[in-house]
């Protein structure tokens, strides 16, 4: 994944309000009114949070109904997360490397 | 092996990793900052780095890059960033370009030829507020996707 798309992913994971709406799709599709309903926020906000998440790709929002409830898309939440990982595993592995570069040329110098 | 520790208690930070080497920290401090050193280890495995690819330039505002290529298709990934601090022999901070993360190395002298090395990776910049407290929150979410 672009670096880009994850930025894009972060910013929409970064506020609160938008990882609320998102913990609340995980369970089923919702209409904004549905969404709005546990927030103290205005269905405008609302309404905007869930354009930012879809902007984003991390929600798709119904073309038939009226209401067009809004689903979530787990696909870059994944990719966010395993560029997490992956980031970490790149320092990991680079300590475990180089614990075994400090090691042989310490012995090299043992040896000279 | 050394000592590994991860520590997530503070919120702003990405993830930390703490380490004790057996060698002295002077050495620790060039095998980080000599391109030709760097090239031998830095990268996760099947990745190699080519000493040509490094270029650092220590100072606050010189650069700092070079690229992992695949051992098994060849495919690179380019890494460029700049160097916020630099104060030898102890502590290294640089800023990724792409990702927007900061990086900071803090290497402590145990005096007894060991040396701590603390890595810290901290979503506090720009685009990576983002990261901030999420983590968590993530977690949740993706076992309340697993559970649909």
């Amino acid at each position: 994944m672009a670096v880009d798309e994850l930025s894009t992913t972060f910013f929409a994971l970064a506020d609160p309000t938008r990882r609320a709406i998102l913990e609340r799709l995980a369970h089923g599709e919702a209409t904004i009114n549905e969404l709005a309903e546990p927030f103290a926020v205005s269905l405008q906000a609302v309404s905007k949070h869930v354009k930012v998440l879809e902007r984003a790709g991390l929600v798709t929002r119904s073309r038939v109904a009226q209401t067009r409830p809004a689903t979530v898309r787990r696909r870059p939440i994944d990719d966010a997360a395993e560029w997490l990982a992956h980031y970490q595993r790149i320092f990991d592995d680079s300590l475990n490397r180089l614990d075994d570069y400090l090691r042989r040329i310490q012995e090299q110098d043992d040896d000279a | 092996m050394p000592e590994d520790s991860d520590d997530t208690s503070d919120p702003n930070r990405e993830f930390s990793i703490t380490r004790i080497f057996r060698a002295p920290r002077e050495l620790v401090w060039r095998a980080w900052t000599h391109p030709e050193q760097f090239a031998q280890w830095f990268g996760p495995r099947g990745y190699s780095v080519p000493p040509a690819s490094v270029s650092l330039d220590l100072r606050p505002g010189g650069s700092c890059q070079f690229t992992m290529v695949s051992d098994a298709d060849g495919t690179e990934f380019l890494n460029r960033g700049m160097f916020t601090e630099v104060v030898e022999p102890e502590r290294l901070v640089f800023q990724q370009i792409d990702s927007d993360l900061e990086v900071s190395l803090t290497l402590t002298d145990l005096g007894d030829g060991q040396t701590t090395m603390r890595i810290e990776v901290n979503g506090e910049t720009r685009a990576n507020e983002a990261i901030v407290g999420w983590s968590s929150s993530f977690e949740k979410l993706a076992e309340s996707l697993e559970a649909r």
